[in-house]
């Protein structure tokens, strides 16, 4: 790999390490509001009367177990960055057919199909009136799409990895 | 393995030590190593050519096929 290539991979290294740490903020601290919401009564009635005039008098219930997936999804999403830097990063060190990648691209394919579900099943559950038909499919779609790309990647990262060990392992 | 790599008992034969025929053939002594061991996956031509030409035998000499032997899994 050339210079230009090298330091790509090194911004793009540091890029998803920033964007996978904030994010990773971001869903931790959701988790435990949602956990607050959910757990503490007393953390729930403190931040509902203290909201710009909320009052109890709101569908509680609604606002814990519409965070709590949303959370998780931002957990996900943050683990899903993290596993791409791994892949960037084995990039950045010239040894992209690294045997763990395939299993990194494995990962980001299941938390790209788990979001879309958690996504899909919280709408579904939480606010079935807001689902429409014709949208999800499109989404579906893309979704399948990306999940399908990933996992392609995923073989043939695999198959690089074992011609490489073969090339390495030829006398 | 199916093929097993007999190279040993042919350096034990011609008293030649695994670095000499690393100096002789120009290899690394640890990729002769990986042959020795039998960790190798393939052997160039040139490879067995020069191996065959400093120990002055045949490719069977050094190559034995094992019928018991396990498949290669990749």
């Amino acid at each position: 790999m050339d210079g230009t290539g090298r330091r790509v991979a090194g911004a793009l290294n540091w890029l998803l390490l920033v964007l996978g740490v904030v994010v990773g903020l971001v869903g931790a601290l959701m988790s435990v509001i949602a956990a607050g919401f959910a757990f503490i009564p007393a953390f729930r009635d403190a931040v509902l009367r203290e909201g710009s005039g909320i009052g109890p008098a709101e569908p509680v219930l609604t606002v814990p177990w519409g965070l709590m997936p949303m959370a998780l999804i931002v957990v996900m999403s943050a683990l899903l960055l993290f596993r791409l830097r791994r892949v960037v990063a084995s990039v950045e060190r010239r040894n992209p057919f690294d045997p763990a990648n395939p299993r990194h691209l494995r990962v980001i394919a299941l938390l790209l199909a788990l979001i879309e579900i958690v996504r899909w099943g919280t709408v579904l559950i939480l606010a079935p009136e807001q689902l429409d038909l014709a949208e999800d499919i499109d989404r579906w779609f893309g979704s399948a799409l990306s999940v399908l790309v990933v996992i392609v990647l995923a073989e043939a990262f695999r198959e690089g990895a074992r011609l490489r060990a073969e090339a390495e392992l030829t006398v | 393995m199916r093929i097993r790599v007999t190279l040993d008992e042919m350096l034990h034969r011609r008293r030649m030590s695994l670095t000499e025929l690393a100096d002789r053939v120009g290899l690394t002594l640890a990729n002769l190593s990986i042959l020795k061991t039998g960790k190798a996956r393939a052997v160039r031509f040139s490879t067995l050519a020069a191996i065959c030409d400093a120990l002055d035998c045949q490719p069977g000499d050094i190559l034995i096929f094992d019928a018991q032997g396990e498949d290669d899994v990749d």
